[in-house]
């Protein structure tokens, strides 16, 4: 109490010496926002104003005469450094100002700047001062924070992990940190002397620039590019680009500021991550089995080209459904329908495990009908146990199964064909042993299947075959030949002897090892015995055939011996006793002397007849035209004598007999010369004609003809149809033209019609044949 | 015959006949033709080469002008008998006639390429006999006119 009456008289005190001015004064900064005070010579407090009751949190009433101690009576520092302050007003008065720190309202610090001024008494003393606050605490602060920002900034662009850039309106760096020098491998010094432009891939040049007008037209707030640069050591950098531009408060562009990411390592592993899904994929797609991906849901999420060409469709078709059993009608290897829960991929899930070799047959849209061997998988990624989805494959395996099916079908063909053959089938091993025989078999040979399995066939060969068997198997085992067939004999179980055409084949596996023979049996014992006695009968008759020309030649040579006794010796009687017996005598010695010469004429011509057939049959191409012509030398006279003309078509050549066959032609025009008609004379004309493997000759005449029933029988010996004085001859010429045509391979028939001629058609083989006679 | 043949000696004539009525009707045919001859007969093939060689009862055999030869004998046939005569350098240049019953068996003959100096089918006809026996007489003729060198 003491202590304030004692403030309170000094405040009196104080005033007393200027009361007025001071009120005034403080009247006057009531109303300011700045705080300010008036204090005396003696430092006591004489007045403030409102706003520094509100600064100091102070009422005046409680402080006017107190001093600046008692201010700040926490922080003595302050207090000491106004009062220095004040001291050097007090020695030099006027003005002053200073920055301090003070301790305001609730204890903060605030900056300040205090603005004193002396004020002298009405004697000009100085009485006291006046002083105004400042707070600049905010100014302060703000310029901290600028400063921290600008630190900050500053370690943000050196320390960036990116590089960064600012870039000036020209293009050029205006400024790079440290971490932009590093990317780009230029010292900061030499990059500031450079383009972006200069420094890229050349690849690249524009991509930036392309971007840039969206940029400065504020479309865009900023653009990013992926580009490559050149450092300066020539190696290229893959860079992430992202540029902002930065404008002035008119919203004119100042710079660029760019941010450079090195990519590289990205770019080298997206590069490999690439290849290898290129390389995965070609895999997948070059593979010749069909990949289908699975997702968890057991859709189709992936798939290849031959996925697509095994189910006949469209991979489009196949992603985002259940997999291909849910698209297409399928069969299980039995032919039963794959139910839903009998797909492939189910089956895995519901297993949890995977499959292999599944047999499923797609019907495809096209109809056709696909075999597939299904193999499932589960996807795991790395290091996980569960699955995220399901990878099957999908092998065409048609082909394999129509093969297979037509393999066991023709197995059963083949079983069938082998048991129910009418032939005898055996295997045989290459030991010689039955290694599987047919029922037939086993009747050919008289022995049960038993019997016979494991025997060597040696040993029911016929003794005398089995060189003949080995001499032709030899020929097959050493690939000679792919199979031989030859006949031999087996003995029957019964000893009896069985005839066989017997085929070998060899049977070798893929590799061409020899693994078995196959023998085929077949039972020609009928054959056999008839061919014997065909052979015999065909041997009984030639000899027939002989003995019967040797007897017709024997005959007809010993037939002319008495013959020529009884004509002789008729004769020499006329000749020494004809004068001796009268006309009737003469007369019957006469016809004894006809009797023997046509008797001899009939036995020459029986002769030359059966001479047919006993001259070797040594054929060499002749012209038919020359032995023509000799016929028609020897019938010279008979030509002449009839007023006959002969003509004749170019005639071939033909192997044959060349005498027999002049004789043939011979006979035949002879013929026409014979019976012509009485009223013309005779024209015979020769052809020939092609047919194919022979030649048909005719020979044509305008003579008396033949009526059709007698066709056969001119060809017969010693038919005649006409008495010996009308036509004279024995009736042999037409029997020998038939015997030496057949006895040539050739045919010969007769057209004719009575009073309209005749033509004898005969055919002579082109190439030379066996023929009887 | 003329004076300069009958001069001479005979035809020296074998013939090698089997049948005796051939025998006859040869030697009547000489007769006939009127050839001078001397006809000498053997039956059979074996005699026939006995006779030429001069061997057995035929140790002093004539050497014969001329062989008529039958084909058909007993023993040795004619065919043998003229293979033999022509591989024999003695008797291959004694001309043999060959008496054929037909014409079938000159071709024989040929085929075996044997050949005789002239083949004559035995005819029928007495007249056409005769004519060729005096054609062997011509022959002859024309044989013993060449002088001795030149045979």
């Amino acid at each position: 109490m003491a202590k304030a009456k004692a403030t309170e008289a000094a405040v009196r005190t104080a005033k007393a010496g200027s009361p007025a001015p001071v009120d005034a004064a403080l009247q006057l900064v009531e109303a300011l926002p700045v705080p300010m005070f008036v204090k005396s010579r003696d430092g006591r407090y004489l007045g403030v104003n409102r706003a520094w009751e509100e600064f100091f949190g102070v009422s005046r009433a409680s402080f006017l005469g107190k001093q600046v101690e008692d201010l700040y009576p926490q922080n003595p520092a302050i207090a000491e450094m106004h009062l220095e302050m004040d001291g050097q007003l007090w020695r030099n008065p006027g003005g002053q100002s200073y920055e301090a720190t003070v301790t305001a309202r609730d204890g903060r610090l605030r900056d300040t700047i205090y603005y004193k001024a002396t004020f002298a008494n009405g004697s000009g003393e100085v009485a006291g001062l006046l002083g105004a606050i400042v707070d600049i605490t905010a100014r302060k602060q703000a310029e901290a924070s600028l400063l921290e920002s600008e630190r900050r900034f500053r370690r943000t662009f050196e320390l960036a992990g990116s590089g960064v850039a600012h870039i000036g309106m020209d293009r050029r760096f205006i400024r790079v940190n440290r971490r932009l020098c590093e990317i780009l491998g230029y010292p900061q010094a030499e990059l500031l002397r450079l383009t972006g432009r200069q420094i890229s891939h050349p690849d690249d040049l524009d991509v930036i620039n392309a971007q840039r007008p969206r940029l400065y037209a504020g479309e865009v707030d900023s653009v990013r590019v992926e580009k490559r640069y050149l450092r300066k050591d020539g190696s290229i950098v893959w860079v992430s680009f992202t540029m902002v531009v930065e404008r002035d408060a008119a919203g004119k562009p100042q710079y660029e500021i760019a941010f450079y990411d090195d990519i590289t390592a990205r770019k080298h592993a997206e590069a490999a991550l690439r290849e290898s899904e290129e390389r995965f994929r070609s895999v997948v797609d070059s593979a010749n089995e069909g990949i289908l991906v699975y997702d968890k849901q057991l859709n189709v999420v992936a798939g290849n080209l031959a996925a697509e060409r095994i189910l006949g469709l469209p991979l489009a078709n196949i992603i985002g459904a259940a997999g291909f059993t849910s698209l297409l009608p399928c069969v299980h290897a039995d032919g039963s329908p794959v139910l839903p829960d009998e797909r492939p991929t189910r089956l895995t899930v519901k297993s949890g495990k995977p499959l292999t070799g599944e047999i499923v047959g797609i019907y495809r849209a096209d109809g056709s009908m696909n075999w597939v061997s299904v193999n499932t998988g589960f996807l795991r990624r790395p290091g996980d146990t569960d699955w995220y989805g399901v990878v099957s494959t999908i092998g065409d395996i048609t082909k394999q199964r129509h093969a297979e099916l037509a393999l066991s079908a023709s197995e059963a063909l083949y079983r069938q064909t082998f048991e129910l053959a009418t032939a005898g089938i055996a295997h045989v091993d290459l030991s010689g042993r039955f290694m599987k025989v047919n029922r037939r078999l086993c009747e050919i040979l008289g022995y049960g299947e038993q019997e016979l399995i494991g025997r060597p066939v040696k040993e029911i060969s016929h003794p005398e075959d089995r060189n003949l068997t080995d001499s032709q198997r030899m020929r097959v085992r050493s690939g000679e030949k792919q199979s031989v067939r030859f006949e031999k004999r087996y003995l029957r179980k019964s000893g009896a002897i069985v005839w066989v055409d017997l085929s070998v084949a060899l049977a070798c596996d893929a590799s061409g090892v020899p693994q078995y023979e196959i023998a085929l049996f077949d039972d020609i014992t009928e054959r056999k015995k008839a061919e014997a006695a065909l052979r015999e009968a065909h041997e009984e008759l030639k000899r027939s055939n002989a003995e019967l020309e040797q007897f017709a030649y024997v005959a007809s040579h010993d037939l002319q011996e008495p013959l020529r006794m009884v004509s002789s010796y008729t004769q020499l009687l006329m000749r020494r006793y004809g004068d001796k017996l009268d006309g009737d005598a003469r007369e019957f010695t006469a016809f004894i002397v006809d009797g023997a010469t046509r008797m001899k004429q009939l036995i020459e011509d029986l002769l030359a007849y059966s001479r047919v057939g006993t001259r070797d049959k040594n054929f060499k191409p002749v012209d038919a035209g020359s032995s023509l012509g000799r016929a028609l030398t020897n019938l010279r006279a008979a030509i002449q004598d009839s007023g006959a003309t002969v003509t004749h078509d170019p005639l071939p050549t033909i192997p044959c007999d060349e005498v027999q066959v002049a004789q043939l032609f011979q006979n035949l025009i002879g013929n026409a010369l014979k019976f012509r008609k009485p009223d013309a004379a005779p024209a015979v004309h020769v052809g020939a004609a092609d047919q194919g493997a022979e030649w048909e000759f005719m020979v044509r005449d305008n003579g008396i003809g033949i009526e059709p029933q007698y066709f056969e029988r001119i060809f017969m010996v010693f038919q005649r149809l006409h008495d010996k004085g009308e036509y004279p001859g024995t009736g042999i010429g037409l029997a020998i033209v038939k015997k030496v045509v057949e006895r040539h391979g050739g045919r010969i028939w007769v057209q004719s019609q009575p009073g309209a001629g005749t033509t004898f058609h005969f055919t002579m083989p082109k190439e030379r044949k066996a023929a009887n006679g | 015959m003329d004076d300069a043949t009958k001069g001479s000696r005979p035809v020296e004539i074998l013939l090698v006949e089997d049948n005796p009525g051939d025998e006859r009707l040869t030697r009547e045919a000489l007769k006939e033709g009127k050839v001078y001859s001397n006809m000498h007969w053997v039956k059979d093939g074996v005699e026939a080469m006995q006779f030429l060689r001069r061997e057995g009862k035929f140790t002093g055999a004539v050497h014969p002008d001329i062989i008529l030869l039958d084909l058909n004998l007993p023993k040795k046939d004619g065919r043998e008998v003229l293979e033999e005569i022509k591989q024999d350098p003695q008797l291959k240049c004694i001309p043999v006639v060959v008496l054929t019953t037909s014409k079938a068996e000159e071709d024989v003959l040929k085929t075996y390429g044997l050949h005789a100096n002239c083949y004559v089918t035995k005819p029928v006809d007495l007249d056409k006999f005769i004519h060729v026996v005096k054609s062997i007489d011509a022959f002859w003729l024309s044989v013993v006119t060449l002088p001795s060198g030149q045979r």
